[in-house]
């Protein structure tokens, strides 16, 4: 396995302040600045923790998916399944070992257009994601709590 | 709003403990910034409904029954739920309905002309699909569970259907059929193989959802 970096759609959520977000948010709506994130990263550690976590992968001849999370000390409240298709297929699954190439703990919960996977913040170490059309074209984003 | 996805080799100094297989990526930071051709549009938060729009009761009977303390989303989905911010679709925790088929754990709740399925994978975690109310009426609110315990072929499906509609019809690509009741406008089967379900609503229009990408067995 050789994880490569995609980000551009990891969320950081919560609570934070209203600064603190309205941040987040622009650098979420800016797209993978990561390059640019190097200095911000020193007053939001947390974002640039998320968005580091996050590459595709393959296992057991699934479909392309994404996996999140890995590293990060912080939980995944939830991971959102927007930008996608009224027709699309798309399925999330928890993780909490420590092996990219057995990332999977649980079912895939799989659903029929837009929607999210909340996690009791405390689970999983990691999130995996998969657009069943075989593309991880527009999978989603993930958000986080700490 | 379009968001970019950006491939770039990244150098990730991964923590000792957690990220051991992983080992240490490396991170250069390529600014690479290519639009994504398939990347839709992420849509504005809605502004969480209050209440369920006569539509949405009038065609989903669940909706009209009161509300009972059973009828509650785990608390970790509400907290979430709850925060303004966090809002995808309106849609609200408090309005929520659970559908009594036995041995699942199977909500419905309403947005701003949408409705969402949840469905409890574990304790811990809660999967939500959301539809617009038309793409409800029409069928197109399902979900499954596959994979993990579930025995390999074999997937957990549930799925939405308007009032009139008492069964739906299940098929699959080697001619099996099966028809499954409905419940508090919910069905739910175990799926073997990837389904097709059908059913004709009370006005006589046919729908259908699937094949659905099951993983195989």
């Amino acid at each position: 396995v050789k994880p490569w970096r995609r980000c551009g759609s990891v969320h950081a959520g919560g609570n934070p302040s209203s600064v603190a977000r309205r941040v987040r948010r622009l650098l979420i709506r800016g797209g993978c600045a990561c390059a640019a994130l190097a200095p911000l990263a020193l007053a939001a550690p947390q974002l640039a923790d998320a968005r580091q976590f996050c590459y595709s992968d393959r296992y057991k001849g699934y479909a392309p998916y994404e996996v999140c999370n890995q590293g990060n000390p912080h939980a995944i409240t939830y991971v959102q399944m927007t930008g996608l298709q009224s027709g699309d297929y798309v399925c999330a699954a928890k993780a909490t070992g420590g092996s990219t190439s057995s990332p999977l703990d649980g079912s895939w919960a799989c659903g029929v257009g837009q929607g999210r996977h909340y996690y009791n913040g405390e689970y999983p170490r990691y999130a995996v994601n998969q657009h069943r059309g075989g593309s991880l074209a527009g999978v989603g984003d993930f958000f986080y709590n700490y | 709003m379009r968001f970019h996805r950006i491939r770039a080799p990244l150098f990730v100094l991964a923590g000792a403990a957690v990220t051991a297989t992983v080992g240490a990526l490396v991170a250069g930071a390529t600014e690479n910034p290519q639009p994504d051709p398939d990347a839709r549009a992420l849509r504005t938060p809605a502004q969480r409904v209050n209440e369920v729009a006569a539509e949405q009761k009038a065609s989903f009977e669940v909706f009209r029954r009161a509300r009972t303390s059973d009828d509650a989303l785990p608390s970790f989905v509400v907290k979430t739920m709850s925060n303004a911010a966090d809002q995808l679709h309106g849609e609200n925790a408090a309005l929520s309905r659970r559908a009594h088929i036995p041995g699942k754990r199977i909500w419905l709740s309403v947005g701003e002309d949408t409705i969402c399925r949840f469905q409890a994978v574990s304790v811990s975690d809660v999967d939500e699909t959301c539809q617009p109310t038309s793409g409800a009426l029409a069928g197109r609110l399902v979900g499954w569970q596959d994979g993990g315990s579930i025995p390999q072929g074999e997937a957990a499906v549930s799925g939405v259907v308007p009032d009139g509609v008492s069964s739906v019809a299940v098929s699959y690509a080697d001619g099996r059929t099966q028809q499954v009741s409905v419940v508090d406008n919910v069905y739910a089967f175990t799926a073997t193989g990837s389904p097709t379900i059908r059913f004709t609503d009370s006005q006589g229009g046919e729908h259908s959802v699937g094949p659905l990408p099951v993983l195989p067995g």
